[in-house]
């Protein structure tokens, strides 16, 4: 374009050039360029100091993240497209982009994705159909996924096996979302803890939780026996696969709570120790089966402090 | 080391603190050798003699001294606050050089330790609610966080049981609208009527409760040693000073200020003098100084001249308060959760032996003294018990196991958080006066005090109405749901 300009200039208005001072006229391109050069905006500095970790775990790690992150961005819960399609079709779509399968309240058969990636499920809202089952056995569920979830009231079967990411607030999400919830499968989780089991009584029809393999469950045992309570059609499967309790009840829980070693146990005053009644020198758990230790008694016990670092 | 922890001891009220124009004095032991902070000026030669001593005289190379002489930000105190802000001045902007400085590393003393480690999202004010729901997300991800490279994964482990606030008749309405504010933030409350309470709860006495409100999602109890100990491991990964010593004195630089009254004096806070059990005292400067000492806010404070040159001085002080473990065979099991009852007394199960975790606040009149963490066991017989065991009827039958106390860091007029900088000493932060909310409050705290430094301004979560001005300007900000 310039050297057009110039030639014709060249041809008509030589003796006027050396007058003719134009500016430097900059396109759209060459300012957001140099707009981007000269930019000192607040998050620029982040840059500039993040530090790389080039060693083998360092890059492993990044990796790892930037995977979790891919998931997370995926998993997104948009509510537009809910509002659309209505949640429960909405939550069988993401289910299925990430090889879950779907059952619905209608028919007895596991939808899945075709293996060309096309979607079996209808593309527009359907009332009749509610979302019932949910197997995401082996998958890469995050808890940005679990919104999805929510409207979907009729969901009674959860499978969540051997998904390496789920932790204890899965399942505090689906006590929000599906407190109709009969079957809850959790094996194999890595991360699930007792905080499951301490949830697991707010689905008042539960019927089967496995736990088999979940090796951060410490105290399954204690906690089959207070389920057995609240929630008598309860099964518990799994309980045998996790390890035991070698001390008993009282023992292990003053080895493990700080809490409860914090404070003096010598000094309480004869007068306020005297408030408890006679019975409850021997403490009973109501339906106990396992060996529990039975007696509670004031030891004298020196003063323990956590030491910190 | 013990005389310090004796003159700790403040008995004069805060209107008598007032009167006092002389700070606290802080001697320290004559002998105490003073190493200087960075102002002195080094030639380049002195600079290469010390580089070259270690050589000649045989000692070991490229020692650090104990307390930096000089740092960006330095951090008064490494409880949860502290740390927090540590994390997120390092995780986010890794330009800073963070210290912290902490007098006691075994936390005998530290608020944090001796908390029961609660996290609610119900309370009265919408920014209090924000900064909870913001520590429940960040527990949610705090193995990504938290996670130092080459290591175990760190355990928090939460309880997800919920708080249950009570309400009798004539406070129905205000958790109702209570409620409605809380769910417009985000947090998920209902509103439980009495008809529910008794299906839910069927162990609980409802004598005089009209409705109650419960924290579905979010709303738990944690052990705070673990966050703090997960949260220092991460700090030292990304490179966070740690030093131990008791800041005594702080060092101010005047400039002339020029009114039309005569030439005034203007005076800077340069940095602090630490004294180190090694016997030295250090002086260390900062270009940032936060103050995250807890209970024991309002002293350093006062050694900075907040208080005593300058008006109004910082109005948190040390409350006790204490914590009772009681067993009882035939209490709530798995359904417990964090009862707060109409009277203020609240109660909590610990594990599944049948052991709870009980309390209560005491009136203004009745606040125990300061001066030890004694027990008062009279206190559990006369105010306590009684109404726990009227409101769980079980606990009749309980038996007293062990109690311990700690302090609040209680903000003596509004009873709530005091951030940012100070009017005059722009470089010397805030992080105070929580009344008992700072283990739910702390990791929001550390990131608004990052947002204030880097940004200057609170980017999340909008914490300029807690600022320290409001006490001069006459606006408390209340907060009703107080435990």
């Amino acid at each position: 374009m310039t050297t057009v300009l110039k030639r014709c200039l060249r041809g008509t208005m030589q003796t006027q050039l050396h007058s003719v001072c134009c500016p430097k006229v900059f396109s759209l391109e060459q300012k957001r360029h140099i707009r981007w050069k000269f930019s000192w905006d607040e998050n620029h500095l982040f840059y500039l100091w993040k530090t790389y970790n080039i060693s083998p775990t360092g890059i492993k790690d990044t990796m790892l993240r930037s995977e979790r992150e891919g998931f997370i961005n995926e998993q997104r819960y948009i509510p537009a497209k809910a509002l659309q399609r209505g949640p429960d079709l909405a939550a069988a779509d993401m289910i299925l982009n990430f090889n879950g399968r779907v059952k619905f309240n209608n028919d007895d058969v596991w939808y899945k994705t075709y293996e060309k990636g096309t979607s079996p499920l209808p593309q527009s809202f359907r009332p009749d159909l509610k979302l019932e089952a949910v197997d995401l056995a082996d998958s890469n569920w995050m808890l940005t996924g679990m919104d999805h979830l929510h409207g979907c009231e009729h969901v009674v079967f959860v499978s969540l096996a051997r998904c390496k990411y789920v932790t204890d607030w899965f399942i505090a999400q689906l006590v929000l979302h599906c407190p109709n919830l009969k079957y809850l499968d959790v094996s194999g989780c890595p991360e699930i803890t007792d905080a499951t089991m301490e949830m697991a009584y707010k689905f008042r029809h539960l019927q089967i939780l496995n736990i088999t393999d979940c090796q951060g469950i410490k105290q399954g045992e204690v906690f089959s026996v207070f389920l057995e309570d609240l929630l008598p059609e309860l099964i518990i499967i799994g309980v045998d696969s996790l390890s035991k309790m070698e001390l008993p009840l009282h023992e292990y829980e003053q080895q493990n709570s700080r809490f409860l070693n914090l404070g003096m146990s010598a000094s309480i005053p004869e007068q306020i120790v005297g408030l408890r009644s006679e019975t409850s020198e021997k403490s009973t758990v109501v339906n106990c089966k396992l060996n529990m230790s039975d007696s509670v008694e004031l030891k004298v016990e020196p003063l323990k402090t956590e030491s910190v670092c | 080391m013990l005389q310090a922890f004796a003159r700790r001891a403040p008995s004069i009220s805060v209107r008598a603190r007032c009167l006092c124009t002389k700070p606290p004095t802080s001697p320290g032991p004559p002998e105490r050798e003073y190493v200087q902070p960075s102002t002195e000026e080094k030639s380049a030669l002195k600079i290469l003699k010390d580089e070259f001593r270690p050589l000649f005289t045989g000692e070991a190379v490229g020692v650090e001294k104990a307390v930096p002489r000089r740092t960006d930000v330095l951090i008064i105190g490494g409880g949860l606050v502290g740390t927090a802000a540590a994390y997120f001045l390092k995780a986010h902007g890794e330009m800073f050089d963070v210290t912290i400085v902490e007098r006691d590393y075994g936390y005998t003393r530290a608020s944090t330790m001796l908390s029961c480690g609660g996290v609610r999202h119900q309370f009265t004010i919408p920014e209090n609610v924000q900064m909870s729901m913001f520590t429940t997300e960040f527990l949610k991800h705090y193995k990504e966080h938290l996670t130092v490279l080459g290591q175990d994964p760190p355990h928090v482990d939460f309880h997800h049981q919920g708080y249950l606030f009570l309400a009798p008749e004539n406070r129905a309405q205000l958790l109702l609208d209570c409620v409605k504010m809380q769910r417009a933030q985000g947090a998920k409350t209902v509103i439980l009527s009495k008809a529910q309470l008794a299906e839910k709860y069927p162990w609980m006495n409802l004598d005089g409760i009209e409705c109650a409100s419960y924290g579905t999602e979010g709303e738990g109890w944690f052990d705070p040693w673990q966050l703090v100990h997960a949260l220092k491991g991460k700090n030292i990964q990304l490179g966070v000073r740690y030093c131990q010593g008791e800041v005594v004195k702080f060092r101010y630089d005047s400039v002339p200020l020029y009114t039309s009254g005569g030439i005034a004096e203007k005076k800077r806070i340069l940095g602090v003098d630490v004294d180190h059990p090694d016997g030295k005292r250090y002086g260390c400067d900062a270009a940032v100084i936060i103050n995250s000492a807890g209970p024991w806010a309002g002293e350093v404070a006062r050694m900075a001249g907040i208080g005593v040159d300058v008006f109004p001085e910082l109005p948190v002080e040390p409350r006790k308060r204490y914590v009772y473990t009681i067993h009882c065979p035939d209490g709530p099991t798995l359904d417990c959760p964090f009862l707060i009852d109409t009277s203020g007394a609240y109660i909590r199960r610990e594990g599944l032996g049948g052991n709870y975790i009980c309390g209560a606040s005491p009136s203004e009149e009745a606040e125990p003294s300061i001066a030890n963490l004694d027990v008062d066991y009279e206190f559990y017989q006369e105010v306590v018990w009684p109404s726990i065991a009227h409101r769980v009827p079980a606990f009749n039958n309980s038996k007293l196991k062990c109690a311990w106390a700690g302090y609040y860091d209680y903000n003596t007029v509004d009873q709530n958080l005091i951030i940012g900088s100070h009017p005059e000493y722009r470089n010397f932060l805030f992080a105070n006066g929580m009344s008992g909310h700072g283990v739910q409050q702390g990791l929001a705290i550390g990131r608004a005090l990052f947002e204030y430094i880097y940004y200057s301004k609170y980017k999340t979560i909008d914490l300029s109405m807690f600022d320290f001005a409001r006490f001069a300007e006459r606006r408390p900000i209340l907060e009703q749901a107080i435990v």
